[in-house]
């Protein structure tokens, strides 16, 4: 709910340096949101899609929001659009390769929520690995 | 005298204070030198507060700083999701588990381990004060060696501005600086809060965080760090 204004105010009031590496629009606000009220998926995935077309614009997309925005769509239903958005983040962010690997899997094969998927990396069991070795 | 201190103190003078108060003494970069890490995993918090919805709020807040540090941030809601789905939504057993086979589920460079140790608002006499404090500890996923720890606390209060020296205007502020407080307390804002609690432990030279290799400072900020 906080206009622009708003937020450039508190921006400035909180010292933060005027000029960001990457561009981030509402990324935080709206994940908050999200979080506050779920019901708002669908305006934090349209902040998402904003984020990622303003940053690529700019040739400054933060890292993650690719991967974000595909997540998104991947539990709306779209997988197609959501491997699209898997594959830029890899693209943008070589870091990300195995975990992306993992969600264009996923997006190509069944839902998330099948549990198929996760299968090869069920070895995390606590009950195996909670003791604090090392 | 508290409320005088108060009075003179506004609410980013009271965050720049809170900020600056905090040991000199310079750490050990060695460690994190030779590890060199390039991307950090940020997996959900530990909520010693009792606040609830403290580590999911929180989560918002820790992309941005470490990602403008010139690291690459795993994407936290995607993470945080595919670790429910692996059977690890308790923040407890990520925390306790082995970090170099959590890292190679993400192909993680380091992880970084969050509590928070307070996220509260508490009312006394005419004010509020709103408290955030946050422990990080990053761990390199490949060898499992603590690379960085960071404990830091914030606290606000309302503050009503202006007011005169007079009685009639004393009593007037107070009035406003009462309503400012219940406000707070109804709803006490923690984000700019957790945000700046972030930003300084990330940057503060000889305390937080050498920059990243995707900013320009990278490899050439050792004075600092």
């Amino acid at each position: 709910m906080m206009r622009p204004a708003a937020i450039a105010a508190l921006l400035l009031l909180a010292g933060c340096v005027p000029q960001t590496h990457y561009v981030w629009g509402k990324y935080d606000t709206s994940l908050y949101s999200f979080y506050k009220d779920p019901a708002t998926a669908s305006a934090y995935t349209e902040q998402l899609a904003r984020v990622v077309h303003d940053g690529d614009a700019a040739g400054r997309t933060a890292p993650g929001v690719h991967a974000e925005y595909g997540y998104m769509l991947l539990t709306a239903g779209d997988g197609g659009n959501a491997i699209v958005q898997f594959e830029a983040e890899k693209r943008l962010w070589p870091e990300s390769s195995v975990l992306m690997d993992r969600m264009i899997g996923m997006a190509t094969g069944k839902p998330p929520a099948d549990g198929a998927n996760s299968q090869p990396t069920a070895t995390t069991e606590p009950a195996t690995t909670g003791k604090p070795t090392s | 005298m508290p409320g005088r201190v108060v009075r003179l103190a506004a609410p980013l003078v009271a965050l720049l204070l809170a900020g600056c108060i905090h040991p000199p003494a310079a750490k050990d970069y060695t460690v994190f030198r030779a590890a060199d890490p390039k991307s950090i995993l940020v997996v959900p918090a530990i909520n010693r507060s009792v606040e609830v919805t403290a580590p999911d709020y929180y989560l918002s807040t820790i992309t941005f700083p470490l990602a403008e540090r010139g690291y690459y941030v795993f994407p936290v809601h995607l993470v945080k999701r595919v670790l429910e789905d692996d059977g690890l939504s308790d923040a407890d057993l990520v925390h306790a588990g082995d970090p170099v086979r959590l890292g190679s589920l993400f192909g993680a460079d380091s992880i970084l381990y969050v509590t928070i140790e307070r996220w509260d608002s508490k009312y006394v006499v005419l004010s509020t004060t709103t408290t955030v404090s946050i422990s990080y500890r990053l761990v390199d996923a490949r060898s499992g060696q603590e690379l960085w720890k960071e404990t830091r606390t914030m606290a606000y209060s309302p503050q009503a501005s202006g007011g005169g020296g007079s009685p009639a205007g004393l009593v007037a502020l107070l009035v406003v600086q009462a309503v400012a407080s219940a406000v707070e307390k109804a709803a006490p804002d923690y984000m700019p809060l957790a945000r700046a609690v972030n930003n300084v432990s990330v940057v503060e030279a000889h305390q937080g965080l050498p920059a990243g290799p995707h900013i320009d400072q990278y490899r050439k900020d050792q004075k600092d760090f």
